[in-house]
């Protein structure tokens, strides 16, 4: 099996992207590391020391809210939800995250 | 700062957060072994895979933990603990400290509540503080200046009003004991007369009812209404709806027209009054029986203080300079009324506009000067309390030498043991606050009755200015006598260690310096 070479996330961006996964539905750790790996079609892997840390920062910014639950397997997993506060910080990265793109590709050139 | 709070949050529960995060990890590997399992490997290289995919667990445990991780919190939690043992250990050396800081910070924040009231604290609700005035009056009779903050005819104070246009706003009050209620009920009470414009000084809107103004405080006898104390309000009637009710002030049948904002004293907050008529309603009932007029119209009955708002734009001087102008042409005005009095040109009259509080006004009373010499003690009792203090504590550090050297040879930083002495310090200062604070709040009473009127509240308890002077006197305190003892102990000490190594006991200084301290 061979692993496809890791890509540096935008410093971040990260918060963006487990903001927007968690928009959809309240989802365990490892949900949201499978979300954003199945959509970014494998580009993107959220390594758990990564993710982790950057969960309690949120948690303790008050953009997420995290509460234990049981998955439909019956086990005990803690729960990420997002608040107001987050979707508020989530529009923000959003555009921001819009400018920077654009930018980027007006240096670029047109392909 | 909302961050910083979850952060000490999640440190006061570090250690369910670190269990919760160690299940969240196992569950993500569970999770990532089912999913090998899923792909059709067998379990053991499905729990290899697993754990390799996850990385170093205690890594990310770490990196995760670092979020509610605070080592210097938990050195001061280690730091404080130990120092409380090491009170509770000698239990007489404690009780000595906190007692003697105690007394020093107790006698500085008793004297700070006093001198904040006389002369610092600003008065509630008041307008453009910095722009209102008491008027002081000077003159010289038979050689001797004398400057008036109270005791001022009415009609000076409408001659001033009239004569000076560098003021928006003029109002007289002053303030007594008066009796209040009817037949057995009857009791002393702090009653203000106040001018109609005075409550227009104040930034304050009445919690029932409203003030008087101009239309009820009229010459020469103005109507029979009155503003009750919030405090006032609250003990007597409870606090029910008393607009329209009689209250007798004296020999004046009050309709009580409103009640004042809490915490409202107008500019008598050293005795707050509990009622406030009009000024020209007291006067016009107390000279009912005799001449009415003569109070606004001749210079004989001088019971009044003055206060004024002085013009944006004007200074001090030139506002002191344009009421002197007007307080001459009063004078000139009541010698034509009584020639035998004294002529300008001897009794010089002049009019200052000066400070509201009149301990930090032209001629502080005795009071006020006492006060200050007394504040001087306290604050040396409070440099020699911290002087005894740092000496008990110097002692301390010699019987503690032992333990330190070892403390220092296992490899303790000096930091550390820096910090340590000065948490133990610092817990004295602190447990010397309390005290102190206690110690002002029932000592206290002695202070009131010397310098403050009967019936001022001076609550320690309660006051939130002087608790914090309180705290900074506990700082420095904890500062003084800590910072000494442990350099001491960490450099000279070792020091003197070193020396008693190379010398012995013989080598006299040493000797000498060690059987000081122990006596």
């Amino acid at each position: 099996m061979i692993l496809p070479t890791r890509r540096d996330l935008l410093p971040g961006t990260l918060d963006m992207l487990i903001l927007k996964t968690l928009t959809s539905q309240t989802m365990h750790g490892y949900g949201i590391a499978q979300h954003i790996q199945r959509l970014s079609q494998d580009v993107i892997r959220v390594e758990e020391g990564s993710l982790y840390p950057a969960l309690q920062r949120m948690r303790q910014k008050g953009w997420i809210k995290a509460e234990w639950g049981l998955t439909p397997n019956n086990q005990r997993a803690r729960y990420y939800t997002i608040t107001p506060l987050g979707r508020r910080q989530l529009g923000q990265q959003e555009s921001s995250f819009g400018d920077l793109i654009a930018a980027i590709s007006r240096v670029m050139g047109p392909a | 700062m909302r961050e910083w709070l979850a952060r000490l949050r999640d440190w006061l529960r570090r250690d369910q957060l670190d269990r919760e995060l160690a299940e969240e990890l196992r569950f993500h590997q569970e999770q990532l072994k089912r999913e090998a399992g899923a792909a059709g490997l067998d379990p053991d290289e499905a729990a290899w895979m697993a754990r390799r995919k996850l990385g170093n667990v205690t890594r990310h445990r770490e990196e995760a933990r670092d979020r509610w991780s605070w080592p210097w919190l938990d050195d001061l939690q280690q730091d404080v603990r130990y120092a409380l043992r090491g009170l509770g250990r000698s239990p007489g050396f404690t009780a000595t400290v906190i007692l003697t800081l105690g007394l020093g910070i107790g006698a500085n924040a008793a004297m700070f509540g006093v001198i904040d009231r006389l002369m610092l604290r600003p008065y509630a609700y008041l307008r453009e503080p910095a722009r209102v005035h008491r008027v002081y009056l000077q003159s010289t009779h038979r050689d001797r200046t004398r400057i008036a903050s109270g005791g001022i005819e009415y009609t000076t104070y409408l001659d001033l009003r009239k004569g000076s246009s560098s003021f928006s706003r003029f109002a007289a009050f002053t303030s007594g004991p008066m009796a209040v209620g009817s037949g057995d009920a009857v009791r002393e009470f702090a009653v203000a007369s106040v001018s109609g414009s005075f409550f227009d000084f104040f930034d304050a809107r009445p919690v029932l009812g409203r003030f008087f103004g101009a239309a009820e405080d009229i010459t020469p006898q103005g109507a029979p209404v009155a503003v009750l104390s919030y405090a006032f309000w609250k003990t007597e009637f409870g606090g029910r709806d008393v607009v329209g009710e009689i209250l007798q002030v004296r020999n004046i049948p009050c309709t009580i027209i409103g009640v004042a904002p809490e915490g409202f004293d107008g500019v008598m907050a050293e005795r707050p009054p509990a009622i406030y008529i009009p000024i020209t309603t007291n006067a016009g009932y107390a000279n009912a029986q005799s001449d009415l007029t003569g109070y606004f119209t001749r210079y004989n009955w001088g019971w009044i203080s003055i206060m004024a708002q002085r013009n944006p734009g004007i200074s001090v001087d030139e506002a002191s300079a344009d009421l002197s102008d007007a307080y001459l042409g009063s004078w000139n005005a009541s010698l034509a009324l009584d020639p035998e009095g004294t002529p300008p040109e001897i009794a010089r009259p002049r009019a200052i506009a000066g400070p509201l509080k009149i301990a930090a006004g032209p001629d502080p009373s005795l009071e006020a000067r006492t006060l200050k010499w007394v504040t001087g003690v306290a604050v040396i009792v409070l440099l020699i309390a911290a002087a005894n203090v740092a000496n008990l504590m110097f002692a301390r550090v010699l019987h503690r030498r032992r333990e330190t050297a070892v403390r220092l040879a296992l490899g303790v930083s000096r930091q550390r043991l820096l910090r340590q002495y000065l948490t133990e310090s610092f817990l004295f200062a602190g447990l010397g606050c309390v005290a102190g604070v206690a110690i002002a709040q029932w000592g206290g009473a002695l202070l009131r009755h010397l310098f403050l009127q009967q019936g001022t509240s001076l609550d320690v308890f309660t006051d939130r200015r002087t608790i914090m002077v309180a705290a900074g006197f506990a700082l420095a305190a904890g500062l003084m006598t800590g910072i000494g003892p442990a350099i001491f102990e960490l450099s000279i000490g070792k020091a003197l260690e070193t020396l008693q190594v190379f010398f012995g006991n013989s080598f006299f200084f040493v000797a000498q310096f060690n059987d000081t301290l122990r006596n």
